[in-house]
């Protein structure tokens, strides 16, 4: 973005509130209308969360078939995409735990459910750090991260691991200098 | 403790970036899963981890042009919640005795308009739907003689005679015609009369790309249109609503993708993959030598080959820059 000039145009991609009106009231025609022209990118957004076109097709559908049955509930005067994110955000998660019951996510249940009461919030931001280190370091580069973690897991230093790499120990100082730059920028 | 608890969501700026980054989706699938069951069953900051999944979601939910998949959608949602109604829309508008006469023609038209668009990958008729998948491209010849080049995993649909909607990257070598050429992509119109162009629309997205090779075509969004010519490519950032207008080099009148394959490599040129690597890797690359941006390259970046190793290699091979990078912004001189 830097050194680029600003248009500022708006893209405000929300259905009119008249449309919001005749679907409140139940008009099938604004139904179908709001379904065709917000269903392919609803498809997309939960394809991305879900990792799974066939999630997200069972979760497009229940996503719009909750829009129809809570129809009642629709604010013509509010956001309609924050109204569907709402709904969307329930039919994600309802249909990720019904993926854990049917045992797909068992293994990593069960450590969940070992602390009976929920972690701290101290606990908690020390995980939401370790997600963060643990992406900057899945885009690093192979060698420089077999580097960091042959030092951060395995604790050798950089002359053990020049050794077993057949590196000059530069490189992996180097190496390790790099990884945590990246590190810290993640975590800034 | 307490106090942490009751900041506001964007305090925590950790969030929004593991939300971000899993949503791109290039992480190894092992940590995707953690993140995302993080993400929607670890109830903890729910109202940090929705904001910033809300945030993206408005980002990249729109209104826009249905595709063949909307429509199935609907009609399978429709089938479960209005049982009996499908034909509803298609004898609206007719008096009743003419309903009840043409009623089973229109069920047997009403089947053959199904089957039809079940028929991906057909190519007769007036209206077809073309899908690529994996990593091939494919050539299609359009009724009117357009020559149009499909990049993977993209669709087209084209529903008359020079009017086509677009899902994904296409080249366009549009034939001169009466009528204008139309591409619908995304929330784009590209009106043209005789021209090579390319269209990139790639759903989930975050940008629009239009890049004129020959001739002049006229780009609609919305409330505003522009004319580009031959050289020209205009960058339509969906997120922000900026739009950009950059040179092209045009002796090669085709993007990389569409060039063919040099030993397992693409040709790029030195421009396009400069501005390859600032999206991949997120930073903002100043050069200041634009009289390099037309030299060719063969070249290939994988997953995970960070930015210092792609310009190195760049460096090696062209021996005629330098670069240096700090934090997010890198210089070519």
């Amino acid at each position: 973005m830097k050194g680029c000039t600003k248009t500022n145009i708006l893209i405000e991609n929300d259905i009119s509130p008249e449309m919001l009106v005749l679907l409140r009231d139940g008009s099938h025609a604004a139904y179908e209308e709001i379904y065709l022209h917000y269903a392919d990118s609803v498809h997309r957004f939960i394809e991305q969360l879900t990792r799974s076109g066939e999630a997200a097709r069972e979760i497009t559908q229940e996503i719009f078939v909750q829009l129809w049955e809570r129809r009642a509930q629709v604010d013509p005067a509010r956001s309609f995409k924050g109204y569907l994110f709402t709904i969307a955000r329930n039919a994600a998660i309802n249909f990720i735990e019904h993926q854990k019951v049917r045992g797909k996510y068992l293994e990593y249940s069960l450590h969940n459910n070992n602390e009976s009461v929920g972690p701290s919030d101290e606990a908690m931001i020390a995980s939401e750090t370790a997600l963060l280190v643990e992406i900057a370091v899945s885009r690093m580069p192979r060698q420089r991260k077999k580097i960091f973690l042959m030092n951060h897991e395995e604790g050798l230093n950089p002359g053990a691991i020049a050794e077993r790499l057949h590196v000059s120990k530069h490189t992996v100082e180097s190496h390790l200098a790099t990884a945590k730059k990246e590190i810290k920028k993640m975590l800034e | 403790m307490k106090n942490r608890q009751d900041k506001a969501p964007g305090d925590r700026p950790g969030t929004k970036k593991i939300v971000d980054a899993y949503l791109e989706g290039k992480l190894p699938e092992e940590l995707a899963t953690r993140i995302r069951e993080w993400l929607l069953l670890d109830d903890e900051n729910r109202a940090g981890k929705d904001a910033a999944l809300e945030e993206a979601w408005r980002r990249d939910v729109r209104y826009e042009k249905p595709g063949r998949r909307a429509r199935k959608s609907l009609e399978e949602t429709r089938a479960r919640l209005f049982p009996g109604e499908t034909m509803r829309r298609r004898t609206r508008g007719k008096t009743r005795v003419a309903a009840a006469i043409l009623l089973p023609l229109l069920a047997i038209g009403g089947a053959a308009w199904l089957l039809n668009t079940r028929h991906v990958g057909t190519e007769t008729g007036t209206s077809a739907i073309v899908e690529t998948s994996g990593d091939s491209t494919r050539q299609v010849l359009l009724p009117d003689g357009t020559n149009v080049i499909l990049n993977a995993r993209c669709a087209l649909a084209y529903d008359e005679a020079r009017a086509v909607t677009l899902d994904g990257e296409a080249l366009f070598e549009v034939v001169k015609g009466e009528k204008p050429f139309v591409v619908t992509a995304g929330e784009i119109v590209v009106t043209v009369l005789g021209t090579t162009f390319n269209v990139e629309a790639i759903p989930g997205s975050k940008r629009l790309k239009v890049t004129v090779y020959e001739g002049r075509v006229k780009i609609e969004g919305r409330e505003w249109s522009r004319v580009t010519r031959a050289g020209e490519e205009l960058l339509l950032d969906l997120s922000s609503g900026e739009r950009r207008v950059v040179a092209v080099d045009t002796t090669v009148k085709r993007p990389s993708w569409c060039l063919p394959p040099r030993a397992g490599l693409s040709t790029s040129r030195f421009g396009e993959i400069l501005s390859m690597l600032a999206s991949r890797h997120g930073v903002s690359i100043e050069n200041k030598r634009p009289e390099l941006n037309d030299d060719l390259y063969t070249f290939s970046h994988g997953e995970g080959e960070s930015l210092e190793d792609a310009l190195r290699v760049l460096q090696v091979a062209g021996d005629n820059f330098t670069y240096t990078i700090q934090g997010d912004a890198v210089t070519i001189e």
